[in-house]
């Protein structure tokens, strides 16, 4: 057990004097109003950061603004259905959904190894950890810029070259659609695999090392214990990571961007960078709107169907 | 250390396979990062003749560049003060919710954890327009404030990571402090708050990495250069028709090394942290 | 835990140190009139033009800020201020935002004011209202094919031809010879289309040039497909390699500096670097397609515009300022630092010595064109773009491509 051996900071201990947290009388009211108190901050962020925000948004969108003007007019539906009948922005979203199931499902596959493998000892550990977590660490901004240098379609680009040397073709890489979606997704993989992995090294870690200890004495091979031990232990650090790749992936903007543009074509248009093109630059804030209106509606549903998934996975293994 | 191989020798081995494996991986992967790097000791003209070379002579010039023309000290100081101030707040209000989530179950509560569920969906692409002329009218644009306010939007993302962490504590352990007679806050500051250390490292790391390298909202926000960004100050670099690459890299890496101490120094909790907290399960 | 009061105090610390650095901006401290100005081009070209004014006029300073990126980054960093109310007290119009811009009255109308003295009428048109002007637009600009001289000697020529048919020949022949023979950026609107597109209206004595599609007179399917096609034919004769699509500005022009390709479309924007590599180079027009003559790519930049919601001392500095932009000085240190060639009775450009030809035969003629959208010329930028990048990959034919940018325009 965890030892409290804290030393009262003044701050607390004026807390618990004000509040008069030692008569039982006054201590009874308190535990009411007190989840209320804690909530308070987060329910303010929430009104002000998200709800009215939110609320504009859902406003522009049944109107013409353009971001200018201050004659708004309502417009009905018009916006969502200018939304349904754009292949371009048909596309976008269907790039977004395709990336971040992608890069969840193949991040996933691959962090849960490459933890297993950096949780054992060998020379240079923690150089490779600290190797595989940093490439992620730059921002995508310029993740993205540098990748476009190695993956330039161009006979000099940096990985045609090493392609040449090895008497391989040169290969068109961002210039092709469905490779140019490879690399979007293969870039943001290497970048996030690292400190995915990580989470589920601390996870391992704490896996009781008894469990492998019977199993062994039960001559289990290694793959056994994997399956039967490892994975079901790793579950809630599982739900904990795909949440956090789905929704990453849904609202990916900078990476795409730097990297292609949204191109070749509309191929890695995303669907933020929609929301941020025809909203601001092309002055179609209502269109804008609608669209992200639309996306959050999108994102919700995607994410609850995760959620009742890792429901359902946790409870078979827990 | 968790499992006990039979015979030494086998394992000796499988240890230098897994060496020579790994860290040739791991070159690999690290190619885009000595790209980065390498570039920032080269001129332009060595950089486009060999992009991934070492440079024809080793030239310190881009730095000299960087720290004489751009304000490259004062950018830095203000990264630092909206990601330390941010990410406390954050981490604060995102605690706080959770500890406040815990106390009691209840209709409120479920409302609540519903709620910022649909918060945490909203795109903050889509709410771009109504933040700023929010900022506007509290005459916040322009200002660190008015950065640091939009950052404590993340506390929900830090809402979800601690909450589910926070389930998992031993109740009896806050049941005996509140009989003991410790108040609520004082329960949260004092028992809670260490008793969740490890995820809070976790967070902590992470938003602070998040932070650091925002560049959509410094971008939109801050006009002055005085007011900007490291990240702003990377993408300065890059001009309407051609990019200043060398000094591009020079800045990306003065950008990054604080970001890579840092981690360095938290590498050890993030991992020995979580092990702690999670002896008690 | 001595470690966590000390880190409320540094929190403490901080956030005070955070209240003041938010405050030390923006207030004009010792009567300085600051004014704002949200420059087109990047800081670092922009700041001795800035540095010269500010030691001229040492009661103004200026807070300049740059969109990062390209002419979409500007427009969409634009629009976000104006919507919160923060118009700049300067900044530019562009082809993207100008009918936004004065419609939407965020632009004071500076039609006789003194610092207009020496504009070139002609550059004033774009940002006309009702008679009234804008927008200052002193600087043009101006681009064409940049060729290495010995990389063209090697296949026989020393100069670029100017009719399509001779140009493409010289192309396949560059091509055999194991170089890339000419490349442009397609993010971008086509650098080379545009420009042979005016050459052949200008042959054709079609004067006002896409005006009759954008009144809806006729279609792009009618008057450009036929052009479309002859432009493709650069793709489908292997001069310009399909790849180019995933390739940007940069690699493009390094690929030049090093000797693996022989052309590509650019301006003096990018003189310096050249230099600095070592490059025997030329400047070219782009030549003229069948029924057309030789052109080269143009316009006048982007203009400065006054805000409309200032008054007073701070109207005062901003007016000091574009006078300052339209002086001898002001122009010389624009050409010197920004390579932007004056247009303004003002200062006479010294035309850079490798544009000189180009300058005299086709800038000073007029000889030079760029599709100036009326409207939703953000759109229409981003639409061109995307269909020209499937059309190089062969995934659209130029019939198609004109049929989807009427589609396009008929929405807007």
């Amino acid at each position: 057990m965890t030892k409290v051996d804290v030393p009262p900071s003044t701050d607390a201990v004026q807390a618990v004097a004000r509040t008069g947290a030692r008569r039982p009388g006054r201590r009874a009211a308190g535990r009411n109003w007190a989840p209320t108190a804690f909530l308070l901050p987060i329910a303010a962020v929430f009104v002000v950061l998200y709800a009215v925000p939110l609320a504009e948004t859902i406003y522009y969108s049944f109107t013409d603004f353009n971001g200018f003007s201050t004659d708004v007019n309502l417009v009905g539906l018009a916006n969502y259905r200018t939304i349904f009948t754009d292949p371009s922005l048909l596309t976008g979203l269907g790039f977004t959904l395709a990336f971040a199931l992608a890069t969840t499902l193949l991040i996933t596959m691959l962090a849960i190894p490459l933890a297993v493998v950096l949780n054992k000892k060998f020379f240079g550990r923690s150089l490779v950890r600290s190797i595989f977590f940093f490439v992620g660490v730059p921002s995508q901004v310029i993740l993205g810029l540098v990748w476009q240098y190695i993956f330039s379609p161009l006979n000099s680009g940096a990985l045609n070259s090493v392609l040449a040397k090895f008497g391989m073709d040169p290969v068109s890489w961002l210039a092709d659609p469905q490779i140019a979606r490879g690399c979007v997704v293969f870039v943001a993989v290497w970048a996030g695999v690292g400190w995915h992995a990580m989470l589920y090294l601390a996870y391992l870690q704490a896996i009781p090392a008894d469990l492998y200890e019977q199993s062994q004495v039960d001559g289990a091979s290694g793959r056994q214990q994997f399956f039967h031990i490892t994975l079901p232990q790793l579950v809630p650090a599982v739900v904990v990571s795909s949440f956090l790749l789905i929704t990453g992936g849904l609202r990916v903007y900078e990476l795409p961007f730097a990297m292609t543009k949204g191109g070749p074509g509309y191929a890695t248009n995303t669907i933020t960078q929609s929301i941020i093109l025809r909203g601001l630059a092309q002055s179609d804030y209502g269109v804008g709107s609608a669209l992200a209106v639309l996306f959050t509606v999108a994102c919700l549903a995607v994410i609850l169907v995760q959620l009742r998934l890792a429901g359902i996975v946790s409870k078979r293994f827990a | 250390m968790i499992r006990t191989h039979p015979g030494r020798r086998a394992d000796g081995r499988r240890t230098a396979l897994h060496s020579v494996v790994m860290i040739s991986i791991t070159a690999v992967i690290a190619v885009p990062l000595y790209y980065i790097v390498i570039s920032t000791f080269k001129t332009p003209i060595d950089m486009a003749k060999s992009p991934l070379g070492l440079p024809g002579s080793w030239t310190f010039d881009n730095y000299v560049n960087v720290f004489r023309t751009s304000p490259v000290v004062r950018s830095f100081i203000n990264t630092l003060i909206v990601t330390v101030v941010g990410v406390a707040f954050q981490v604060l209000i995102g605690s706080m919710a959770a500890y406040g989530m815990i106390l009691r179950k209840g209709r409120l509560t479920a409302a609540v954890g519903t709620v910022l569920m649909v918060a945490f969906c909203i795109p903050m692409q889509s709410t771009l327009i109504p933040l700023y002329r929010m900022e506007a009218s509290l005459n916040l644009v322009n200002t660190l404030q008015g950065l640091i306010l939009i950052y404590l939007g993340s506390a929900i993302f830090c809402y979800f990571l601690i909450v589910g962490y926070m389930r998992k504590l031993p109740m009896s352990l806050l049941e005996a402090a509140r009989i003991d007679g410790a108040g609520p806050f004082r329960i949260y500051w004092q028992i809670v708050l260490p008793l969740i250390r490890p995820i809070l490292t976790t967070v902590v790391v992470f938003q602070t990495l998040s932070t650091w390298n925002d560049f959509m909202w410094p971008n939109v926000l801050l006009s002055s250069t005085e007011n900007r960004t490291i990240v702003l100050q990377v993408y300065n670099a890059v001009g309407q028709f051609s990019t200043d690459w060398p000094s591009f890299m020079t800045v990306t890496v003065i950008a990054l090394v604080p970001v890579f101490v840092f981690f360095m120094f938290c590498q050890k909790w993030i991992v020995s942290g979580l092990v702690a907290g999670s002896v008690k399960q | 835990m001595r470690s966590r009061r000390e880190f409320v105090a540094a929190l403490a610390a901080l956030t005070v140190t955070a209240s003041l650095a938010g405050c030390g901006g923006g207030s004009g401290s010792s009567g300085k009139t600051t004014i704002t100005y949200f420059s087109w081009n990047n800081q670092k070209v922009m700041t001795p033009i800035i540095e010269a004014f500010e030691k001229a006029n040492p009661d103004i300073h200026i807070d300049i800020s740059a969109a990062q990126g390209q002419a979409n980054d500007y427009a969409q960093t634009l629009t976000t201020r104006i919507a919160g109310n923060q118009v700049p007290d300067v900044f530019h119009m562009s082809i993207e935002t100008r009918s936004a811009v004065m419609d939407g009255g965020f632009a004071r109308d500076i039609t006789h004011e003194s610092f207009m003295k020496g504009i070139d009428p002609t550059a004033s048109t774009l940002y006309t209202r009702d008679g009234k002007v804008y927008g200052m637009a002193p600087t043009a600009w101006a681009g064409g094919i940049v060729y290495n001289k010995k990389l063209l000697a090697k296949a026989g020529y020393s100069s670029v031809p100017t009719t399509w048919d001779e140009f493409l020949k010289m192309g396949r022949k560059l091509a055999d010879s194991g170089v890339t023979a000419y490349m442009e950026d397609p993010s971008v609107v086509s650098g080379s289309f545009g420009p042979m597109l005016g050459g052949y209206y200008a042959k054709q004595g079609m004067k006002t040039g896409d005006d009759a599609i954008f009144e809806g007179k006729t279609t792009f399917e009618k008057v450009w497909t036929p052009l479309i096609e002859q432009w493709d034919r650069l793709v489908s004769e292997g001069v310009m390699p399909k790849n180019v699509v995933g390739v940007n500005t940069d690699q493009i022009k390094q690929s030049f500096m090093t000797d693996q390709l022989a052309m590509f479309r650019s301006g003096p924007w990018d003189f310096a670097d050249l230099d600095s590599a070592g490059i025997d180079y030329g400047v070219a027009p782009f030549p003229a397609l069948p029924g057309g003559e030789p052109f080269v790519g143009g316009g006048p930049d982007s203009p400065y515009v006054i805000s409309s919601k200032i008054s007073g001392t701070k109207l005062k500095a901003a007016e000091k300022f574009l006078s300052f932009v339209n002086s001898t000085e002001g122009l010389k240190l624009a050409q010197e630092n920004m390579n932007q060639i004056s247009t303004s009775a003002n200062y006479d450009s010294k035309v850079p010595p490798q544009l000189q030809d180009v300058y005299t035969k086709y800038i000073k003629t007029g000889k030079y064109y760029w599709v100036n959208w009326p409207k939703g010329g953000t759109v229409m930028g981003q639409e061109i773009a995307s269909q020209w990048q499937l059309l190089i990959q062969g995934k659209e034919t130029p019939r198609s491509v004109a049929q989807n940018l009427d589609k396009k325009w008929k929405s807007q």
